[in-house]
């Protein structure tokens, strides 16, 4: 077994242990980049100097027995949207591709006081916008499941580095299923925490009132000490909070589970509907009870999403502008003020933001404000109030985590529509501001499919204790 | 449907540059998508308030977001610049003439 194979958990332990050291272990990353990432198309940056240099301090540490942190020397990859002083963050956009961090993120800031050892930067849509990674401005990641398939999207990168054993877990971002949807397309575990949990201080922006940022990882276990190293308020996002402490975490057995049948749809692939109902049915008598729910309003919560997040995104992206961000060249004396703006966007911006910019744009504007922007507003209360109702009746709900197994590169880039699709189990989470986590089901046409665990706000633990008994219950020993 | 002088108005609202395929096919896709939004006018929300910000939100951040009001060392403002604008002069951004 190579070590870049290992668990965060077992290298820990092996790592305490003198088994192996952070070094290797870095090492074994490393080299799993070079060999399979020309054919993945996961990083677009890798940090091989740093790296090593901060796996051997852990070393030294150990080798001192001075206490060291639950990641240390723990390589994680981290998606090219989340600022590390000094490095590249492009966002996968060429708008920032000579842009360099200025500061850490508060995720960055807390990781490295805690010595992880960082690979490098991951792969995404451009702006996180998109289901594929096919949007982004550089390349596209292939799915390591089947190469000729996409990894999903936008944190397409840190799924497929995951699952193609490149790092031991990584960083990605959820606005509307940026985490769970690649992770289920990958066969990985991933963790959209509740709208709060983690700052986003940091984060190049994309829709402010949904973004998160979450852990991907190759079990639960692991993710659970990434999110617990990432977690808690932060001064410098003021929409950070403490999590409050959880109700009474139940027992399996205690666990009442809810279905809601309107995430079982027409259209959807009917591999996967049957291994969700398969895998819930596996689950079934270990559980109090499993029953059906529904949530009347999920089918409008794609267009709620799409609406607001749009609107929010041409907001956040109006700083794009060329003076401070760009590439035109600003020493071009005939161009106007006017001119570098129109421009600087125009040839910057790939097609995809180009397009919710336009859609953002539109929704906000004037005579159009009431009927499309304030009308999803409105409907996202009822979203919300749909999933208040169900945590009354039931404490955690199934349901599957993409309508579809990977798809064929380029399969679905000629119709936008289409491909926002990709994201219809996973946007009313966001939309309601509630924590979920996609962990693998089992296969399909040999390729993985997803199931999300939905749990009410600021129910983590909860979550983490439930995915770990689905995950003894169901994986194949 | 969108008519074409639409697109350009947003467009300019933006402050995007499109080709004229651009503008076409953005005026194809939109009207798709628009569309679909329109499955919205079926949702009754008589009665229905915004969700600009939950009332939970509210609650919790009244609670946190207010600290002491001390002041932090921040970086020099030349190292931040000159990592993302493309122009600048002594430390200043350079801007074109706007007046």
């Amino acid at each position: 077994m190579e070590l870049s194979q290992l668990t965060i958990k077992a290298a820990r332990e092996k790592l305490l242990a003198r088994e192996i050291s952070a070094l290797e272990l870095t090492q074994s990353c490393l080299e799993k980049i070079a060999a399979s990432d020309k054919e993945i198309g996961a990083f677009l940056d890798v940090f091989e100097e740093q790296a090593l240099s901060q796996a051997k301090q852990v070393d030294d540490k150990i080798k001192a027995k001075e206490r060291i942190g639950p990641l240390a020397g723990i390589p994680l990859a981290i998606k090219d949207n989340i600022l590390i002083e000094g490095e590249q963050c492009t966002a996968a956009s060429q708008i920032l591709a000579n842009y360099r961090a200025s500061y850490d993120a508060t995720v960055i800031r807390k990781l490295k006081k805690e010595e992880t050892v960082f690979l490098g930067k991951t792969n995404l849509d451009e702006f996180a916008m998109g289901s594929s990674t096919e949007n982004s401005g550089f390349q596209t990641t292939r799915n390591p499941n089947d190469t000729s398939r996409v990894a999903g999207g936008s944190s397409g990168g840190s799924a497929a580095a995951v699952k193609a054993d490149q790092c031991l877990g990584a960083l990605g971002s959820d606005t509307g299923g940026s985490i769970r949807q690649p992770a289920s397309l990958c066969g990985v575990v991933g963790m959209k925490p509740s709208y709060g949990a983690v700052s986003r201080h940091g984060l190049i922006a994309f829709a402010s009132s949904f973004d998160q940022i979450g852990p991907l990882a190759k079990t639960v276990a692991d993710a659970e000490i990434i999110f617990e190293a990432i977690k808690g308020k932060d001064s410098n996002d003021a929409t950070s909070l403490t999590i409050p402490q959880e109700k009474k975490i139940k027992k399996p057995s205690e666990i009442r589970i809810g279905v809601p049948k309107e995430y079982f749809v027409e259209g959807m692939e009917k591999a996967v509907e049957k291994n969700v109902k398969q895998f819930i049915h596996k689950v079934e008598g270990s559980l109090a009870s499993i029953e059906e729910i529904s949530l009347p309003h999920t089918k409008y919560a794609l267009a709620s999403y799409v609406l607001i997040s749009a609107s929010e995104a041409s907001a956040n992206l109006a700083r794009y502008d060329g003076t401070r961000y760009g590439l035109s060249d600003p020493k071009n004396e005939a161009l106007t003020l006017k001119d570098l703006y129109f421009k600087t966007r125009g040839e910057c911006f790939g097609e995809e933001v180009k397009r919710r910019i336009m859609i953002g744009s539109y929704a906000l504007s004037s005579g159009y404000y009431d009927a499309y922007y304030l009308k999803a507003q409105k409907v996202r209360t009822l979203i919300r109030q749909d999933f208040e109702k169900a945590f009354q009746q039931v404490d955690f709900i199934l349901a599957p985590t993409s309508p579809f197994l990977a798809f064929k590169i380029g399969e679905k880039t000629d119709n936008a529509l289409s491909m926002y699709l990709a994201d219809i189990f996973t946007v009313s989470i966001n939309l309601a501001g509630l924590p979920s986590l996609s962990m693998p089901a089992g296969r399909a046409n040999g390729l993985p499919v997803g199931i999300q665990i939905i749990g009410d706000r600021f129910q983590e633990k909860g979550i983490f204790k439930l995915a770990s008994f689905l995950e003894q219950l169901t994986t194949d020993k | 449907m969108i008519s074409e002088e639409d697109i350009k108005h947003i467009a300019q609202l933006a402050h995007l540059e499109l080709s004229e395929n651009e503008l076409k096919k953005m005026g194809k896709e939109l009207s798709l998508i628009l569309d679909y939004f329109n499955s919205l006018k079926e949702v009754d929300v008589t009665e229905v308030r915004p969700a600009f910000y939950s009332k939970e939100e509210k609650r919790l951040s009244l609670l946190e977001t207010t600290r002491e009001d001390k002041t932090q060392k921040e970086k020099n403002k030349k190292e931040v610049l000159k990592d993302a604008a493309p122009c600048q002069e002594k430390g200043f951004l350079k801007v074109k003439k706007v007046i």
